[in-house]
């Protein structure tokens, strides 16, 4: 059986096929064993943490297609002033850095304990954010935990389903609208035959948009709260998101040293796995049954 | 104090707070030493590995824009599904496979572009997928050999293709998985910007939680990266309108001349 942690301890420069299969199945060893590791005083659990990271993913794209595709059409087909620039705008805010949508969060809730005092956690809204927009996150409405972190990532999907959405709708040829509503299609009709006609790009958008909120890292890495309060929080049962993501799994799992921990690399082959997975399911989506055999479009 | 809130101050508090967050932050942005350095290793960072996945991924991009075999279809969707490439998996993955490269500005450049070479080969695709149908049959009949259709198909699409290469050195300024992972956060040598945030935080640790201290810091950071950022999206902006009045140009050349033409011949001249 090969030795858990050899990478790079026998040298650098040398790369060795057996080291490479060594690791990997270290890491794959480490997911075997199963939940409820203790390890550097960190409880391991990786079914949660799979669970909890499709979770937020579903959760903040549902929000990025809940409000990134009514707006999308709307930027993509309304005749208003300023379309233009709200595309643009929309546009710049595609690749807007994670760390940065972290950074915003921290200072609009005051921080964990921030210079205001006015939170206790980060894990439930309670900064200045909510004394600005006058509702708490935790009205019924938003029951299924809306944290922070879901919200950061929605922040993420939700230009990507946008702009991707209004460029789509804006493809489908006008003249097929055109005749929809001269056989009296309503306006909204004439809206849903767009997105009908453009839906392997609203869904390229969807699958792009899905692919970064359960990889992305530097949100939930600012957003997390501490690694206690987190252990606490996962003996009570509740919900630990920084635990819960994958990334930030694999990210906190390795202490900075050369030999990769194995539980780094079992984080790392789930989160790979669980990307590809994902994105083939929704690819078949998107391609559905029909073009699946006459192949992909765009 | 935790468990019991602080009776918020008086009025305008929080825009106060948020002003006084970035005052200090942009006083910090005049005093940090390190700021040039970060800047400049995340510039030269991007510029490499976009410029790098542009060499390694143009002629992919151009057989997959060309070619309408199912091969390139799937290859295409492959692309496509790429674009979400988990980062932090990758700079495991790549410290697995090259233990070498660890902590060094190559292994972040190798890793950085992994993730954009998805980026310009699906957005570059797509871009030569939307050329006018005929165009490089009609060079092709012309007479022209392979080198220069692929040529003329990059300069044709350019709009897109320089779209594809902003988005790479955006992904490039903005991504922390790999950069941490690979360069391993020595501060000295290997941070970035956006990496250097993360490092913000861990220097600290959250233990006092996120207090005076660490917020100003992050955000100076953070305004560094959203102005590089901006400079970004203002060049794909002024790109992009370029593109429209070119082709609002061509079409009143089109509708004044009276014969039947074919449309890019003027392009092909050049």
């Amino acid at each position: 059986m090969m030795s858990v942690a050899v990478v790079g301890q026998t040298g650098f420069g040398h790369i060795v096929p057996g080291q490479l299969w060594g690791a990997l199945k270290s890491g794959y060893q480490t997911i075997e064993q199963g939940n409820d590791q203790v390890i550097n005083g960190q409880i391991i659990d990786f079914q949660y943490t799979m669970i909890t990271t499709l979770r937020l993913a579903f959760e903040a794209t549902g929000i990025g297609v809940l409000f990134g595709i009514p707006l999308g059409c709307l930027l993509g087909l309304g005749r208003f002033r300023g379309r233009r620039g709200l595309l643009a705008v929309g546009n710049g805010l595609m690749r807007v850095p994670p760390v940065v949508v972290g950074v915003f969060i921290v200072v609009m809730t005051g921080g964990q304990e921030g210079t205001l005092g006015r939170s206790k956690k980060l894990h439930s809204f309670s900064g200045p954010l909510v004394h600005v927009i006058g509702a708490s996150f935790s009205t019924p409405l938003f029951t299924f935990s809306v944290s922070p972190i879901v919200f950061a990532q929605a922040m993420l999907a939700l230009p990507i389903i946008l702009t991707l959405t209004a460029t789509a709708v804006q493809r489908v040829p006008v003249p097929l609208l055109d005749q929809a509503q001269a056989f009296g299609a309503r306006r909204w009709r004439r809206n849903l035959l767009a997105l009908r006609e453009g839906r392997t790009a609203v869904l390229a958008g969807v699958i792009v948009a899905f692919g970064i909120t359960i990889s992305a890292v530097g949100a939930i890495y600012l957003l997390g709260g501490d690694q206690g309060g987190c252990a606490a929080n996962f003996t009570d049962g509740q919900s630990c998101a920084r635990q819960g993501s994958l990334s930030y799994g694999a990210l906190s799992a390795w202490n900075g040293n050369l030999p990769m921990t194995p539980v780094a690399i079992a984080y790392a082959e789930l989160l790979m796995g669980m990307f590809l997975v994902t994105a083939a399911a929704l690819t078949f989506l998107q391609q559905g049954r029909s073009s699946w055999v006459a192949g992909g479009q765009t | 104090m935790p468990g019991r809130a602080r009776a918020p101050p008086g009025k305008g508090w929080f825009l106060r707070y948020v002003v006084e967050q970035i005052i200090l932050a942009i006083r910090l942005l005049h005093y940090d030493p390190d700021l040039h350095a970060l800047t400049g290793r995340t510039i030269h960072l991007a510029f490499e590995s976009a410029g790098l996945a542009v060499l390694i991924g143009a002629v992919p991009a151009y057989l997959i824009g060309v070619r309408t075999t199912r091969s390139s279809r799937w290859a295409l969707v492959l692309a496509n599904t790429g674009l979400g490439l988990p980062a932090v998996a990758v700079g495991i993955f790549l410290v697995l496979l090259t233990p070498e490269w660890y902590g060094t500005f190559t292994g972040m450049v190798a890793g950085q572009t992994v993730l954009s070479l998805p980026v310009i080969i699906a957005l570059g695709a797509a871009a030569i997928r939307e050329l006018p149908d005929g165009l490089l049959e009609q060079a092709r009949a012309y007479g022209a050999t392979e080198p220069r259709i692929a040529l003329l198909a990059l300069v044709e699409a350019r709009i897109g293709v320089l779209t594809a290469v902003i988005i790479a050195l955006g992904s490039a300024i903005a991504e922390v998985g790999a950069v941490t992972i690979i360069g391993g956060n020595f501060e000295q040598n290997t941070a970035t910007l956006a990496s250097e945030i993360l490092n913000d935080v861990i220097g600290h640790g959250f233990v006092g939680g996120l207090g005076e201290s660490v917020v100003p810091p992050m955000v100076e950071h953070a305004l560094v990266v959203v102005g590089l950022m901006l400079v970004l999206a203002a060049i794909l902006t002024i790109v992009q309108q370029w593109g429209h009045l070119q082709r609002r140009q061509q079409r009143r050349l089109a509708a004044a001349i009276p014969f039947e033409r074919p449309a890019r011949v003027a392009s092909m001249e050049q």
